[in-house]
């Protein structure tokens, strides 16, 4: 008995003494929970205050509205549209699905929409906010309104949304907007520019839109708002209003603009026309061309394909400052003036052209009338554009005096046009030659360059600045597509000194005047019934080289159409005291003078009798037909 | 009637009773605050009203019939921890639950307290403890424990084993075992570490090291509560007003966090005031143990206060970013019914206990 109790209090001894033990443990852990409390609410209040305090605010951007683009006149061009959007919070997508069939009366709903709201209506987690109807029609706004207090989780909301109201014209030029891809990303963060960007959904690609894109896109205003764990925005309290982007004014003159991209419907070429003493570009067509509405959405692959497919003739390349042709005969008046200038010829030298001129006696250069044109000075030599006249010159001079002569134009150099895209053309040299195709420069390569075929290459824009140069007397200008932005003018600066000795001048000015008079290569397609005189030079450029045919040439008509010339007019009016200069080039147009002429003709017309709305006298043809004619 | 009233009224431990019903009070005031919905906050009534029920219920069957029942019990949550493996119900990667028609009940809950009650009628079938009896009682441990830790249940398996092994502990285990296997524990850490944890659980004791490796991820619950806590300050932010918990940035805040929506509201100083009331409470049982003469009793008791407590604070602790995330409940306070239920069912047998008086033993 004794025994047993004395178990029983050893037991119990022993069990106190580990009860006590494990007790010592716990209030340890309390201490240690006691210490910890402290640390974090009273030590570090402050701090996690902090904290919680920043889970729920959140500093968004207000995204900046995005300037007009705008014509010479006014003409809006790019502009902003509202976009109409139904949306529903995803917390009532189980409210709103079981009504949803007559909701689809009122509005056209989004493909997706019905999927994503059973999803959302699947789980009690927010994931944000659903679209359920896009793009909606003012009636069918008008009719959702009218409905609305039916369905109070369906939230009427307006974006603002890119668009181009004159459709497809001068989309090359202008360039559109699309959805902010992770390649712009990584470069606005380069650039620095990406915190400007954070609520954007747009960025200028191509053209103005690209290039004026700093001032196009303003700068975004800022909103604080309370927001819960899954971003759900509680309250919103505007911080910063956005600064909407500056408006670009053009230079484009829309109705100019407009008649170039019509007289191109349905054939491949460019359109360049310039003021000639300012560098204003008037109109900058390029055809084909494509909608820069499209691109806002996004394209497909296969428009993607189409655009860019040769089969449609490349709608995608801005030809009037990408495309590089042979400026053939369009480039003798300016290597006239360069001879006069460098002194490779007199004023007063004449050559007699025999139809052909010899290298070597085999390598034959022709004049393209058979048999020559007799007795030449330089004025005749563009009148009649003889070529003989300067495969002699280019001959007598060698390729790098040419290059020499001719880069006071600006071949082979960039334009520097205010937007990108631009190609600088290809103005040879012996040492190019050999620095690209690894071969030696042939004497016979510097002939061809005499009538602008060959290794030389021009764009529209170039051919029609240097053109500029010789109707203005002798500036150089910087072609730009932009005169103010937000109220300030733009405009780069125009040269100071006149590169051109007067005398010069006015012996090819004189003689562009004549080539669109009787007896000039563009006569009856350029000059005929105008009443006002116009300067300007055909030329062909060949694709090919000369097709013969059992011992004939071939001519245009009678050629596929991929192999036919590029037909070339450059030109400027009126002759004597010129607005406009023009250039176009027709893509497998054949003559310059026949297709391309009557383009630049058309444009001058359009320019000078209805924009400006010039007045000439109705004598001015038959007065200088007997004298021109005396002349020859 | 009226005399069975009275046996109720007396079989009662009303001390036990009104500290208990001020910490269900307490959950209940931090539920509402936290609940995510009505729902939840009308389901945690009833499983209050069913919880006092079933306390004042245990607590009017005799500790004598309670012994004879520690067997079944225990093989019933056995069994039903085996049945949990085959048709359990999957959620969060784990099979846990058992769907029983209205209600999903979680086996491994009610073992906390069969586990217990079965040792401590294990200790007393002898009367001179031998070595082999301490083995027998840690494989009646180890056999429920394993099958909630292949759930798999991390938390509960150790509340499991701990529970039992606190038994062992106190029916007097030589120190020199208990000092042998707590070296032999320290020594196996490592093999425990990288064969029987699983990646998550892994990443979340990492997780508390440096909750800033992973802020969405793993280390998120633990960011959050801590700034939860932290926000509260010393007098908390005020019922219902804890930016945290009320705008959704905690996770499980109104099941195993809802210690950080209390701690946010309430502050430091309703952070001591709850502890302190668990103290009361745990001191209270710990007083009951005290005064039972029956052994086994006894050792029940300890183990339920001493669980309790534990759990209590490991629950605190992994709130406030001390310790890993485990999936444990703050005992009466979070939202659940079967850990509500198992510790009430725990009450009322420790009441059982207080009230029970030995014939004694003069032999």
């Amino acid at each position: 008995m004794l025994e047993a109790s004395d178990r029983n209090r050893q037991q119990r001894v022993s069990f106190f003494l580990r009860l006590g033990v494990v007790a010592l443990i716990m209030i340890a852990a309390c201490a240690a929970l006691v210490w910890r409390w402290h640390n974090l609410q009273i030590e570090r209040f402050s701090h996690f205050k902090l904290l919680s305090e920043e889970n729920q605010v959140a500093l968004q951007q207000v995204t900046p509205i995005r300037g007009k683009i705008l014509d010479r006149t006014g003409k809006v061009l790019a502009d902003n549209n509202i976009r109409y959007q139904v949306r529903v919070n995803s917390d009532n997508a189980k409210n709103i699905l079981s009504r949803i069939d007559d909701l689809d009366n009122y509005l056209q709903l989004e493909e997706k929409s019905l999927g994503k709201l059973k999803d959302a209506a699947a789980t009690s987690v927010y994931t944000g906010e659903i679209l359920l109807a896009d793009y909606l029609t003012e009636p069918a706004v008008v009719r959702f309104i009218d409905a609305q207090q039916d369905y109070p989780e369906a939230v009427l909301d307006a974006k603002v949304v890119r668009t181009y109201p004159r459709g497809d014209s001068a989309g090359h030029l202008l360039g559109h907007v699309s959805r902010i891809n992770p390649d712009d990303v990584s470069r606005l963060k380069k650039q620095g520019k990406w915190r400007r960007y954070i609520s954007s959904e747009f960025i200028g690609k191509r053209g103005i839109e690209a290039a004026y894109e700093t001032r196009l896109h303003g700068s975004p205003g800022l909103r604080e708002v309370n927001i819960d764990a899954h971003g759900r925005v509680l309250e919103t309290f505007p911080r910063l209003a956005p600064t909407s982007g500056s408006d670009v004014w053009l230079t484009i003159d829309y109705a100019l603009q407009h008649k170039a991209e019509q007289l191109l419907d349905g054939r491949q070429g460019a359109v360049v026309a310039l003021n000639p003493y300012n560098g204003e570009i008037l109109a900058l067509a390029s055809a084909p061309s494509f909608d820069s509405n499209e691109f806002i959405g996004g394209v497909s692959q296969q428009q993607w394909e189409w655009l860019n497919s040769s089969d449609n003739g490349t709608p995608l390349v801005h030809r009037a400052i990408y495309g590089q042709y042979a400026p053939g005969s369009t480039i003798k008046p300016f290597l006239a003036l360069a001879a006069l200038e460098q002194g490779w010829r007199n004023p007063d030298y004449t050559f007699h052209s025999t139809g052909v001129f010899h290298l070597t006696p085999r390598h034959q250069f022709h004049d393209w009338k058979a048999g020559g044109h007799g007795t030449v000075d330089i004025s005749k030599s563009i009148i009649r554009s003889v070529n003989s006249f300067y495969y002699q010159l280019a001959n007598d001079v060698g390729v790098d005096e040419l290059h020499k002569g001719l880069s006071d134009f600006g071949f082979g150099q960039l334009t520097k046009i205010d937007i990108g895209g631009e190609r600088p053309g290809l103005l040879p040299t012996q040492a190019w030659k050999q620095e690209t195709l690894g071969e030696r420069w042939y004497p016979g390569d510097t002939i061809p360059i005499g009538v602008g075929q060959g290794y030389i290459e021009v764009t529209p824009l170039q051919l029609c600045r240097s053109m500029a140069m010789i109707a203005n007397g002798g500036y150089t200008i910087t072609p730009h597509l932009v005169t103010q932005v937000g109220g300030i003018r733009l405009g780069p600066e125009s040269g100071q000194e006149a590169l051109f000795k007067p005398e010069h001048l006015r012996i090819v000015q004189n003689a562009l005047a004549k080539v669109t008079m009787p007896g000039g290569t563009a006569f009856s397609k350029v000059g005929k019934d105008s009443r006002y005189p116009i300067a300007g030079k055909t030329g062909t450029a060949q694709v090919a080289r000369l097709s013969y045919s059992q011992g004939r040439r071939l001519k245009n008509d009678e050629l596929p159409e991929k192999l036919r010339d590029h037909a070339w007019f450059v030109g400027y009016a009126p002759a004597h005291n010129p607005r406009i200069v023009v250039a176009a080039i027709i893509e497998h147009g054949g003559s310059g003078g026949a297709t391309a002429g009557p383009v630049v003709r058309a444009v001058m017309d359009e320019y000078l009798l209805n924009s400006l709305g010039m007045h000439f006298g109705q004598e001015f043809t038959t007065q200088l037909d007997s004298e021109a004619v005396a002349e020859l | 009637m009226i005399r069975s009233f009275i046996y109720i009224i007396r079989r009662i431990d009303w001390l036990l009773l009104l500290l208990v019903a001020m910490l269900l009070g307490v959950g209940m005031f931090a539920l509402i605050s936290a609940a995510p919905s009505e729902t939840v906050i009308t389901r945690q009534q009833y499983y209050l009203t069913i919880g006092l029920i079933l306390m004042i219920g245990c607590a009017c069957i005799s500790w004598r019939v309670w012994k004879w029942l520690t067997l079944p019990i225990f093989l019933g949550c056995v069994l039903m921890l085996l049945v949990v493996h085959v048709f359990g119900v999957e959620a969060n990667n784990s099979r846990r639950w058992l769907d029983i028609g209205i209600v999903t009940i979680q086996p491994s809950e009610f073992t906390k307290i069969a586990v217990p009650l079965l040792l401590a009628c294990w200790y007393c079938l002898f009367e001179r403890r031998r070595l082999w009896h301490h083995l027998g009682a840690v494989l009646l441990v180890a056999i429920p424990t394993l099958l909630v830790f292949k759930q798999p249940d991390l938390g509960t398996s150790i509340m499991i084993a701990m529970s039992g092994l606190l038994v062992v502990f106190f029916a007097g285990l030589s120190w020199w075992l208990v000092n042998g296997s707590i070296g032999l524990g320290l020594l196996a850490a490592p093999v425990i570490w990288n064969q029987l944890l699983k990646d998550y659980q892994r990443d979340r004791i990492l997780a508390v090291i440096d909750p800033s490796q992973d802020p969405l991820g793993t280390g998120y619950h633990t960011i959050q509560s801590s700034i939860a806590v932290g926000s509260g300050g010393i007098w908390g932010k005020g019922w219902g007003q804890g930016s945290q918990s009320q705008l959704g940035f905690l996770p499980e805040k109104h099941t195993d966090f809802i210690f950080a929506v209390f701690a946010e509201e309430h502050g430091f100083a309703g952070g001591l005031c709850l502890l302190g009331l668990v103290l009361l409470l745990f001191i209270r049982m710990i007083a009951i143990a005290g005064t039972t003469r029956d052994e086994a009793g006894r050792l029940v008791v300890a183990a339920i206060a001493f669980a309790f407590l534990t759990q209590f604070l490991i629950n605190l602790g992994m709130v406030s970013g001390l310790l890993p995330v485990v999936g444990l409940p703050l005992p009466l306070v979070s939202y659940g019914g079967t850990s509500l239920l198992t510790y009430m069912l725990g009450f009322g047998i420790l009441m059982s206990i207080a009230k029970y008086r030995p014939e004694r033993d003069f032999r």
